[in-house]
Parts: C-alpha cells; structure tokens; sequence
C-alpha cells in the first residue's frame, strides 16, 4: 500500500484501489498533480487490469476528480480491464450521477460489492 | 442568574461537585443522573455550562459531550475524569468538551475551571449574537495564477456563507465545488488560455502548460478577480479573469453518450447544477453565480438581496 496526502494505493490481486484522501480541487495544484502521476505510474507498473476509486475519505469532489477518473478508466480499458466506484457520499454520488457517471461504472457501497460488480 | 447542569450517576458525587459550586452564591444548580436525563433538561432549558462525570449509566460522558455539542454547541460541557482517564479526557475534548477536571483535584480546579469556561462561552455567544445581527458582507479578492489560493479561498467563502447564515451543510458543498470550477476556469482556461481539448488528445503537454505558463508573460501579469456579496437571503459570487473568454453557451453536453469520455466540460454543468443562477458576460471572462438558501433554510431577515450589486444582464 502506497499513501500521500492526497491517494491512498492499495494492490489486491489484479485490482488497484484508489482512495482519494482529501477534496480535489484542481490537477492544476503542482501538489496533487504529482501525486495524480504517481498513481498513473503505480497502475502502469503494476500487473493490474481493474480498478476501484473508493471515496470513503472524501465527501465531495468536482470535475478535476471526474477528469482524473476517466484518464485512469482509459488507461484501464487499454487492459481490458474493468472499474467500479464505492463509498460515495450523498453529495459525491449526486456528482457522480448528474455526470452520468453511472452509466460508465457501477457505483456500489462497499469494496467488496465493488469487485462483484467488476466481475459479474 | 447563571445556571449549571450536574450530571452523575453518583448521588454523594452530585453533592460534592454540587456543593463546591453553591458555595460561590451566584450560580443556580440543577442535576440530572446520567446523559439521557441531562439531554431532556436541555431540551426543556438550556444552561449557561453542563458538568458532567465519565461513567454512567445509558449515555456516559464521552457520549452526552458528542450530543451536547453537537445539539448546543454554545453550551460547553466540562469533564469530570478519574485516574486513569486521561485518554478519555483528550478524546472527550476532540468531542468537543470545553474542558476537563480530574476528581482527584476537584475541590482546587472546579472553580476556576468552571469561572474560564463560562467567561469564554460568554465571549463566544456575544459573538455568536453579534454576527447574528451580520446583514451583508462584502469581499473582494485579487488573485495571481496560483492553484494553490484556489482551495483556500474556496474554504474561506464557504465558511462566509455558513457564517451568515446562507447555507447548510450540504449546500455549503455545493456552494464549494460551483466555486472551485469557476476559479479553476478562470485560472486555466482564462488567463493560462489552456484549452480544455488538450486534455483528451496530449494529456503530458497540458500539464505541462499548466506547470509553465504562470511564470510566463502574458499569463503571468493576469490576475483572477473574486467578489462575494454574501446575506442570509442570498449570495453572488463573481470571478472574472484577463484572459481571452470562452462562448459558454457553445459547450457540448458532456452527458451526451458521444461526450461521456471526453475528460473535460464537466465544471460549467456542476455551477449550472449547484447554484441557482448562473450568468457569463459578453465575453465568456466573467461569471457571476447566485445560491439562495433552500425553501426553510435562511433566517427572517429584512435584508436586501446580493446579486444587484453584480451586473448579470449581458447573458444567461
């Protein structure tokens, strides 16, 4: 498991989960710009093909966390692979669901339901 | 006439702390068994202090701090700890207690510890009442390209807003991330003149444009303007930027099927979502967005709006 201020990494199997730690403002912050390229890098070196955002610690985020969602789910797709999303708060899910998020990913409560969301 | 709470399951520990608070005269004592009775006390009438001891039965003291605070939080409750607690006691003032007395040394430290709180819970609620009176405020910021400002100003306007009453919790969310859009609007696409399209075909050159430009001429002379008119009716946010505008009008549906992936043009939906009105000059430079509380949430006040102030009639 891997942490900064900002992404908590965990490896299990052939999952990558990915839990934001804190509110994203903008990938423009030099900060969490370098610390969103770790994470890159994390899933480019890692023998992975699935992915989880697990927002447990972040009660909202905005479109510079939508955006960084859909540069890892291409990444993602290039594998094969697939991503869910858990633990969504009211007001992240309400983001995630006026984005139509929903529709590309399964928004589920927990990890566990997450990863059977991925393989059913 | 000041009054206390006393909460103990202990009836010889209520007299004590009962007693060592009567001999000051000036203070109207009431009592209460454990942290279930003293919240339906303060249902009925609130005290100026509470003081309540650890263990109990039903609701102990840790969790009678957490309720109270939350319920009251102009009422602060002091701790009665005995050996042994001290992990508790620290824990019980993240709750939110006010202070914390250990028996052994209670007939030295109560008093005094009950006259500081009570003096700054004074302090407190003045201010409380004063801000309270806080019709409208008004604030003006000059930012250079820096992201890093942008949370921290984010915060500070949120924090405004819930101060003056104009949102809850839930909409301070909202409030937050409409205005983190437009600024980080402002900042790239504005004055940096980052197109969002190059995020989707060359992610590695926007980024690094984003990393560059602020220290270069001409972006990095433009500044980003923030005002807020803030009232418990209403609150209009307006940032403007130097750079060259955007048409908002001809952006693409980001929620159409062909657009899903696309990774940008999802920020100007979430202000349009997230506030109530949303207005952009002629231009595209400047964004003017108004929140007014939900049906129930603001306070009665004889306050004029906010918005007038701002010019929103170039376009919606």
């Amino acid at each position: 498991m891997s942490r900064t201020d900002t992404f908590e990494v965990e490896q299990d199997g052939d999952t990558l989960f990915v839990m934001p730690l804190r509110a994203i403002s903008s990938l423009a912050d030099e900060s969490v710009r370098h610390e969103w390229e770790r994470v890159l890098k994390q899933f480019d070196e890692a023998e992975v093909s699935n992915v989880v955002f697990d927002f447990e610690k972040t009660r909202y985020f905005g479109s510079s966390m939508l955006e960084a969602m859909l540069v890892l789910w291409k990444r993602v797709r290039g594998r094969d692979g697939s991503m869910a999303l858990c633990n969504a708060s009211h007001e992240g899910l309400e983001v995630l669901q006026l984005s139509k998020f929903d529709t590309l990913w399964p928004l589920c409560d927990s990890r566990q339901a997450a990863l059977a969301a991925m393989h059913s | 006439m000041t009054s206390i709470y006393v909460v103990d399951d202990s009836a010889a520990d209520r007299r004590l702390v009962g007693g060592l608070l009567e001999q000051q005269g000036e203070w109207a004592i009431e009592y209460a068994s454990d942290g279930v009775e003293a919240l339906a006390l303060m249902e009925k009438e609130l005290p100026d202090l509470v003081i309540t001891d650890l263990q109990m039965p039903n609701m102990d003291g840790l969790q009678l701090v957490s309720a109270a605070t939350e319920r009251y939080p102009l009422v602060p409750v002091i701790l009665i700890t005995s050996k042994g607690s001290e992990e508790i006691a620290v824990e019980a003032l993240k709750h939110g207690a006010a202070s914390y007395v250990p028996k052994r040394v209670l007939a030295d430290s109560l008093i005094e510890t009950v006259e500081n709180v009570l003096m700054l819970s004074t302090q407190k609620r003045s201010h409380a009442r004063l801000l309270g009176c806080l019709v409208r405020s008004h604030y003006a910021f000059e930012l250079v390209n820096d992201p890093m400002l942008i949370p921290s100003l984010v915060t500070y306007l949120q924090d405004e807003s819930t101060r003056v009453g104009l949102c809850t919790e839930s909409e301070r969310i909202r409030i937050g991330v409409a205005l983190d859009e437009a600024l980080v609007n402002a900042l790239v696409h504005g004055n940096l003149e980052i197109g969002s399209g190059l995020r989707d075909t060359d992610h590695k050159t926007y980024m690094q444009l984003v990393r560059e430009r602020p220290t270069q001429p001409p972006y990095s002379t433009r500044r980003i303007y923030v005002e807020a008119n803030l009232s418990p009716k209403e609150g209009a946010f307006l940032v403007r930027d130097e750079g060259c505008g955007f048409n908002p009008w001809g952006l693409p549906d980001p929620t159409d099927p062909a657009n899903m992936e696309q990774v940008g043009g999802r920020g100007v939906m979430l202000m349009r979502t997230f506030m109530d009105e949303v207005h952009y000059n002629e231009h595209g430079n400047q964004v003017v967005m108004i929140k007014r509380p939900s049906a129930g949430e603001h306070s009665s006040s004889d306050d004029n709006g906010s918005s007038e102030d701002f010019d929103t009639s170039e376009n919606d």
